[in-house]
């Protein structure tokens, strides 16, 4: 690296006395601590003196709801080293962490009791974290501590508490999803993405000693990227080779140094800006070094003051002017700042001739990205605070009014609200939306739309725009995460590559679990993956289209798609809830020829009405001929309506009669597959422990149904190693399962047999409970999440059995594998109902069996081939 | 003895440049909100802990001290809310208003002054200010301030005839105009409250009790010294 290296010293953030208590209201009971989906903002974030909570003696906080997860954190300072003895209150359960190991384990639904524990202990600051649940009734936190040698427990007092000091404390209303033991919600699905795209190789472009919080991105004619870097020095670099991927070969030379909060870069030709929080400037080398010599101030004419909070955004260049945003003034609380210095919150424009200055646009609030986006329009993204309920994505138009009200609070109230694009719903996808960017060509189906990262939910999103009846309108499609740190600036660079520079600090300004600095390209591979393309309106419902082809006959269920609309209503509130929330019937689906498209019929679309479509079923697609089907990468979308269009029905497709059912394709028949099931006969199959024909099953719509009781049934012939294909569908309630390596020298498929479960987990009690769900190896291993299909869907399952090695998997998901007849299989066969079977699990021949259990369930497209 | 503030005139330059300084810091020249200025020049000077800073905004010199900044706040230590303060001993403090004075054919007018932004070169600063005349024209003014002490600038003897220590402190403005009209004239505010003796080719206007002056460029007199003594308040190494 050939840069100065600054010695700049990290202080370490001051901190506080009290501790940091964030509570999210979760709208349903719990029976012991779990974890939330990532990315949500809290309910009530506060600090609090001591822990000391106890609803008898009336020290409620204020909007506190029956049922939520606290977390609460910070330090504990110790004033002497030995033996620390501590004793956790509450009600209900809690789980306190001391120096990142498990201190008390208080788990569970219970009245207000208490635990203790000892540790030896240092003298000096030790983190610490405490989560705790309440569920109804009584509620009590209190946490105290008994010095080494002294006879009573006292209240931690305030002073040997210590967190963060002047954080923003971000909340947001509504209900918080949590992860349950076996959700349906999936990354990408009901909970945020947690990995890079799969057609995107991510590599870093940075060096390995350089970590950047990056305020600006730019290229510069000759290939290098310029970094501005929002930290103490104030800096801008030069890296050059980021192109390589390799940070061996990256290099970075700081050529500009000592600017303020520079959170916006721009090259024009060879000329190079940067903007600063008051100041737009021109860095100029003068004699050729490539470092920079005079910095010439083009334009400082707009109002700035000394508030934290006045950042200026931006930067991007259009027409011979450059464009960027200002922030308005906040309250350490959050809250805009009374009164506002004139003209904060505007989107502004310089004139590069002569750097004359003019508003564009007003009543933003922290407009954290400006880009440029299709028809080389501009678009700009706000983040949620007072007025605003959610953050959004607008198109910059001159003479335009926003909605934030901070600096012109009376006049603003009369004044038209330009609606944004689209709204971000907050923690659903999104938090601090930060630069928009055109998706350019060579980034295969998603060239042509815009994107933008997020600096606290993290990742890019992307964003399919559309124009309807002059306005504009669309949807946010989860896209990319997994990257090293929230996402503030990104930039396509003349290698096509997308590089994305991230960010982080305290409060809310960072994404969970990141670093605070980074600097990453992204490389589309070119390769086919299955996904959600984009979502358009119509004047009856919503057309939604994918990447490639959904399977034969997949689709066609309304159970498929889960759709709910609702609005805001800005208030002087900081966010707002969703207003109106309903779910819509989907009255008609019809998938098109190509099956690339499917249409809703919705009832009851409202215009000024964000709609959120999620995929909750199983659709795959086979991407490459004989591959194996990939499910959606993206599977949900909130599109804003704000206008339904008038004359654009959704096509009407009714569906073919002549699926591709019972039937093997070429490619499974080069693979040796044989069909267990012909579709039109339960030829190959018998009673377990019976001959002649099933009684209780017959052959319903194509598929071999349970109608009535008859038993179990088995294959006629046996196997030992083999892949099973089929698929299953049950009724509301339904219980069955598939058996292999089955014999009939007992009374029961299951004394011999392995049972892959087949259930409604949602209605059936076993549901409950991971190792009797749909999909578990009953009993004994349990799949990590609910892959089932909404019930009344097909679901897919595959069941592998080579040797000892055994896997499930269900709707192309792998759920689980293990080896029978290992040690942690007889471990695990001891501890259950199986133990006093001896005979359970240990054929290495047998029948495959399908399970009567008193309920309806069919089974097709049911084929076997031999390992 | 420290006499009372007097004008020592000097008709040429009688000393010579000498090298920068060690730094304060990296970067010694930047950019902040400073005591609630939110646009401000800072400079940290030497390493000795002396620092000046200017104010974009007003075109005007802020102060000068001894001691530091205390960098607080969101970019700094993450705090919110907090920004950066000057910490220390003040030397000098400058003036928020009426500045500068333009002059044309003798008559005063209303120049609108804007910040150019600065140069570094030669290992130091230098700050460009634009007075913008009522007829449009641009006169450019260039500013380079700097630490010195008397030994670094002048002789034994000179040290001497100046009444000077070698343990005193120099600021050492000086100040370019760049290509000014024959009819025009800048005259530029400075104040000396706090100083044991100052040095300065040529000073107008001078009022010896409030401890200020003012400077005067022209196409006659393009370049002007201003170096300001201070006796170090706390122990300078």
């Amino acid at each position: 690296m050939l840069a100065l290296m600054l010695l700049w010293l990290a202080q370490e953030a001051p901190r506080q006395e009290g501790v940091s208590m964030r509570f999210y209201f979760l709208g349903e009971p719990i029976e012991e601590l779990c974890d939330l989906v990532a990315g949500q903002t809290p309910n009530i974030s506060r600090i609090e003196p001591q822990l000391d909570f106890d609803t008898d003696q009336a020290r409620g906080i204020a909007g506190l709801e029956y049922t939520f997860l606290a977390v609460v954190d910070g330090w504990i300072e110790i004033p002497a080293p030995g033996k620390w003895s501590f004793r956790l209150t509450s009600d209900d359960g809690s789980k306190l962490e001391l120096d990142g190991r498990t201190l008390i384990e208080h788990d569970g639904l219970h009245g207000s009791t208490a635990k203790v524990a000892e540790r030896e202990l240092s003298a000096g600051s030790h983190p610490f974290l405490l989560r705790h649940f309440q569920c109804y009734g009584g509620w009590s936190l209190r946490l105290e501590w008994k010095a080494p040698g002294a006879e009573r427990y006292e209240l931690i007092p305030s002073s040997a508490l210590r967190c963060p000091a002047g954080e923003v404390r971000v909340t947001a209303p509504g209900t918080k999803r949590i992860l349950k033991p076996l959700s349906k919600l999936r990354p990408g699905s009901g909970r945020p993405l947690e990995s890079v795209h799969p057609g995107y190789a991510l590599f870093p472009a940075r060096p390995a000693d350089f970590c950047p919080k990056v305020g600006g991105l730019a290229f510069r004619e000759n290939g290098d990227l310029l970094v501005s870097t929002w930290d103490p020095e104030g800096a801008v670099w030069a890296l050059s080779g980021v192109s390589s991927g390799d940070p061996a070969k990256i290099t970075a030379r700081r050529i500009a140094s000592g600017l303020a909060e520079p959170l916006g870069l721009c090259v024009v030709g060879k000329r190079v800006f940067v903007l600063q929080k008051q100041e737009l400037t021109e860095l100029i080398d003068i004699d050729g070094d490539g470092i920079t010599d005079t910095y010439s101030c083009l334009c400082s004419d707009w109002n700035v003051g000394p508030n934290f909070h006045e950042f200026a955004f931006g930067l991007v260049h259009k027409d011979n002017w450059l464009y960027a945003n200002l922030a308005i003034a906040i309250d350490p609380g959050g809250k805009s700042t009374r009164p506002q210095v004139p003209g904060r919150g505007e989107a502004i424009r310089i004139s590069l001739e002569n750097g004359r200055f003019e508003t564009v646009a007003q009543g933003l609030r922290t407009p954290n990205g400006i880009g440029t986006g299709p028809e080389g329009e501009l678009f700009l993204t706000d983040n949620q605070g007072d007025w605003l309920p959610a953050s959004k994505l607008m198109r910059l138009e001159p003479g335009a009014f926003y909605g934030s009200r901070a600096v012109k609070l009376e006049e603003a109230a009369k004044l038209p609200v330009t609606p944004p694009v689209l709204w971000l719903p907050q923690n659903e996808i999104g938090n601090s939306p930060s630069a928009p960017a055109l998706i350019p060509a060579g980034h295969g189906p998603y060239s042509g739309q815009l994107c933008h990262g997020d600096v606290t939910y993290g990742g890019v999103q992307r964003d399919f725009l559309e124009v309807i009846e002059g306005v504009w309108q669309g949807c946010v499609i989860p896209w990319i995460q997994g990257l090293e740190a929230g996402v503030n600036r990104l930039v396509f660079g003349p290698d096509g590559a997308l590089y994305v520079g991230g960010i982080g600090s305290s409060g809310n300004w960072g994404q969970s679990g990141k670093a605070n600095c980074g600097l990453q390209r992204l490389v589309w591979q070119n390769q086919p993956v299955f996904d959600l393309l984009a979502v358009r309106a119509h004047s009856d419902g919503l057309e939604l289209e994918f990447t490639h082809a959904i399977g034969d006959g997949e689709g066609w269920e309304p159970e498929n798609y889960a759709v709910a609309q609702w609005h805001y209503e800005p208030t002087e509130q900081y966010g707002g809830p969703k207003l109106d929330e309903q779910a819509l019937r989907v009255r008609r689906v019809s998938v098109s020829a190509d099956r690339r498209k499917v249409a809703l019929q919705l009832e009851g679309l409202k215009e000024g009405h964000v709609v959120h479509v999620r995929i909750p079923g199983a659709l795959t697609a086979q991407t490459t001929p004989g591959g194996s089907a990939q499910r959606l990468v993206a599977a949900e979308a909130w599109y804003t309506l704000n206008r339904l269009p008038k004359e654009r029905p959704l096509f009407v497709r009714e569906r073919p009669r002549s699926e591709a059912l019972n039937r093997l394709s070429a490619a499974e028949r080069e693979q040796g597959f044989e069909l267990l099931f012909d579709g039109a006969s339960t030829r190959g199959w018998r009673p377990f422990r019976g001959q002649g024909p099933v009684q209780g099953w017959s052959v319903v719509d194509g598929a071999l149904a349970r109608t009535g009781p008859g038993g179990d049934i088995i294959t006629e012939a046996q196997y030992g190693d083999f892949e099973l294909r089929l698929e299953w569908k049950v009724a509301s309630g339904g219980n069955s399962g598939v058996f292999f390596r089955v014999d009939e020298n007992h009374d029961a498929v299951w004394r011999t047999g392995a049972e892959m479960q087949v259930l409604d987990n949602d209605a059936h009690p076993d549901g409950r409970n991971p190792a009797t769900s749909a999909g578990a190896n009953y009993a004994l291993h349990s799949p990590p999440v609910d892959a089932t299909q909404p019930v009344g869907l097909w679901n897919r399952a595959r069941l592998v059995v080579r040797g000892s090695h055994v896997e499930h998997w269900l709707n192309e998901e792998k759920l689980l594998e293990y080896e029978l007849w290992s040690e942690e299989w007889k471990a695990l066969v001891g501890q259950s109902k199986f133990a006093s079977m001896p005979a359970y699990g240990l054929n290495k021949t047998g029948h495959i069996a399908l399970q009567d259990h008193g309920d309806p369930v069919a089974f097709r497209n049911i084929s076997i081939r031999k390992l | 003895m420290m006499l009372s503030a007097a004008l020592l005139l000097l008709s040429k330059p009688v000393f010579q440049a000498p090298p920068p300084p060690v730094r304060g810091r990296d970067p010694w020249v930047f950019r902040c909100v400073l005591d609630k200025r939110p646009r401000m020049v800072v400079f940290a000077l030497s390493e000795q802990g002396l620092w000046c800073a200017y104010d974009a905004q007003t075109l005007s010199f802020y102060k000068c001290w001894q001691g530091n900044v205390r960098l607080t706040g969101s970019v700094y230590d993450t705090s919110h809310g907090p920004q950066p303060t000057v910490q220390g001993t003040e030397y000098l403090r400058g003036f928020d208003e009426d500045n500068w004075q333009v002059f044309v054919g003798g008559k005063g007018v209303a120049a609108e002054p804007r910040f150019g932004g600065y140069w570094m070169h030669d290992g130091r600063a230098t700050l460009l200010y634009h007075l913008i005349l009522p007829d449009g024209r641009n006169i450019q003014v260039r500013e380079t301030p700097e630490f010195s002490r008397p030994e670094e600038l002048f002789s034994d003897d000179q040290i001497e005839d100046f009444v000077l220590e070698k343990s005193d402190l120099c600021l050492w403005r000086s100040f370019q105009v760049v290509e000014c009209p024959e009819d025009v004239q800048i005259a530029l505010r400075v104040g000396f409250k706090g100083t044991s003796r100052k040095l300065v080719e040529m000073m107008e206007r001078e009022d010896p009790d409030k401890q200020e002056g003012w400077l005067v460029l022209s196409s006659t007199r393009p370049g002007n010294n201003l170096l300001l003594f201070f006796k170090p308040k706390s122990e300078v190494r």
